[in-house]
């Protein structure tokens, strides 16, 4: 699974994106190994309250997972994930 | 309707020009232009260095400047933004809107500037004399915004 970082979240992985050997099963999931591996700040600038933080954006192979399932969205080791943090605006 | 994510400079005038050009129905044209400030969260700003994600952030712009369409009769909105990196005093975005109307010119292209802060996927790292920093989401706008719920 091939996961990229936009913005700030490069700053804390410190990397544009990466190939995770250990796939997650859901977005939830991988959300939840990313805070465990680059901190809880990861988490706090992309969930809010357990959801999806109003503006941040993750796409699973091009799609919004607003438009899937959600966190719920499942993942599979061919995956193509985007995160990006809350917007700046215009 | 004509919606632009560019590098470049652009010039308002001819912008102006070309929007109005053969429009004879149009009674009125809003336009707003936002700038980079020197200054930001009480520190000095050098730069700003705007990141988008082509592709992503046109669709989301062409669907804030259809919502705009939907809401208010307008003839036509142009929406330019610039991304790259940008110095104080240059233009970061142009949004215009034409009606018959002056009222529906004026909401409009309040309503898209209020909608742009919030809702367009840029982000936004600011060279400051503190440092460098990612711009985050502000309250201000948020509530800007929100004013525009149906």
């Amino acid at each position: 699974m091939k996961v990229s970082y936009f913005a700030l979240l490069r700053d804390a992985t410190k990397k544009r994106s990466e190939i995770r050997g250990r796939p997650a099963s859901t977005v939830r999931d991988l959300l939840r190994d990313l805070a465990a591996e680059y901190g809880p700040n990861f988490a706090r600038w992309i969930l809010k309250d357990g959801e999806l933080a109003g503006f941040a954006i993750i796409l699973v192979n091009g799609q919004d997972v607003r438009g899937l399932q959600g966190l719920d969205t499942p993942l599979t080791p061919e995956s193509d994930v985007f995160i990006f943090p809350p917007l700046a605006g215009g | 309707m004509a919606i632009r994510v560019q590098a470049g400079d652009f010039d308002v005038g001819a912008e102006y020009a070309a929007f109005t050009a053969g429009r004879t129905s149009v009674g009125g044209v809003a336009m707003f232009v936002g700038l980079v400030r020197d200054i930001a969260g009480g520190a000095s700003v050098s730069a700003m260095t705007l990141e988008h994600y082509p592709g992503m952030t046109e669709k989301q712009l062409e669907t804030i400047a259809e919502e705009a369409r939907r809401r208010w009769p307008l003839d036509d909105v142009l929406v330019i933004h610039r991304h790259g990196r940008l110095e104080p005093g240059d233009r970061i975005v142009m949004v215009a809107t034409a009606s018959a109307h002056r009222d529906a010119a004026f909401e409009s292209c309040r309503f898209l500037m209020d909608w742009l802060k919030t809702k367009a996927p840029f982000w936004k790292l600011e060279a400051t004399s503190e440092g460098e920093r990612w711009v985050e989401a502000k309250e201000s706008d948020d509530a800007a915004a929100a004013r525009w719920a149906e």
